[in-house]
């Protein structure tokens, strides 16, 4: 997973407990169930970890690009008056691309 | 968040916070509206005997009761039971101003089962003094219960029935 699907998976998982949670409760009160409830909670919680543990294509669509030997080579000859200067502009230049 | 293992571990704590969430609604929840109170009639329809009790002391009283009970209203989803129990209530002398006797009991785990009604019931726990003050004391009957919830803590409540007063002289 990349850092924006890493994100978004924890997002997801969030909002399908939270709504699991809802029916849960919703379910439970009205059948007068508390198991019932758990019920609903454990199948909500299933489908959240099918979503979210594996690796799936959609929370890789967003690639990193690292830095080759050579650029970076180039920064470090550069940035010889300050290294904040230099791996900020690193950072900067490549990380926030992929974003 | 970088591989299925954090992944997995992560969303565990996530859902481990999701159940403790619904067992505190399951318990909260009940207590944010006002119960419907149950309709309770409880009056004594006859007495037994009102005797002096030598080995023990003590005054001894046998009743029959008429119980009329609907405790439906009290059975919600976090109800695992109800054990209600009636009380005869009195005051006898300037020492002991407030006793109060547990007569009748009966666990309630079904809301089926929760329409109480005896007719004539001797109760299952003589009245009994801690001395000779029961002869023309004014006694005052209560239904109480105790909710026994699945989830959280119990909760109690109580309806007063019909006043009643003992025989002034002892029946044998």
């Amino acid at each position: 997973m990349d850092l924006i699907g890493q994100e978004r998976c924890e997002h997801v998982f969030q909002g399908v407990l939270l709504l699991s949670l809802a029916g849960a409760f919703g379910a439970g009160w009205i059948r007068e169930s508390i198991s019932l409830a758990y019920m609903v909670l454990g199948a909500g919680v299933a489908v959240g970890f099918v979503i979210c543990t594996p690796n799936w294509r959609v929370f890789n669509r967003n690639p990193l690009t690292f830095a080759t030997s050579s650029e970076l080579a180039a920064d470090m000859a550069a940035g010889s008056t300050g290294k904040g200067a230099a791996s900020g502009k690193a950072a900067g230049g490549k990380a926030g691309a992929s974003r | 968040m970088h591989s299925a293992g954090t992944r997995a571990s992560i969303l565990s704590s996530y859902a481990i916070g999701g159940v403790f969430l619904l067992a505190i609604a399951i318990a909260v929840a009940p207590t944010l509206y006002a119960p419907r109170l149950p309709d309770v009639s409880v009056r004594v329809n006859s007495l037994a005997f009102l005797r002096y009790l030598p080995a023990e002391e003590c005054d001894q009283a046998y009743i029959a009761l008429d119980i009329n009970a609907d405790l439906r209203p009290l059975f919600h989803t976090n109800t695992k039971h109800v054990y209600a129990y009636v009380t005869a209530a009195y005051a006898n002398s300037t020492t002991h101003v407030r006793n109060e006797v547990v007569v009748w009991d009966r666990m309630i785990s079904s809301r089926e089962a929760a329409d109480v009604k005896v007719a004539k019931g001797w109760v299952k726990y003589s009245l009994k003094d801690w001395g000779v003050g029961l002869r023309g004391a004014p006694v005052r009957l209560w239904l109480r219960w105790s909710l026994m919830p699945r989830i959280g803590g119990l909760a109690y409540g109580g309806i007063e029935g019909e006043p009643y007063t003992m025989p002034v002289e002892y029946t044998q």
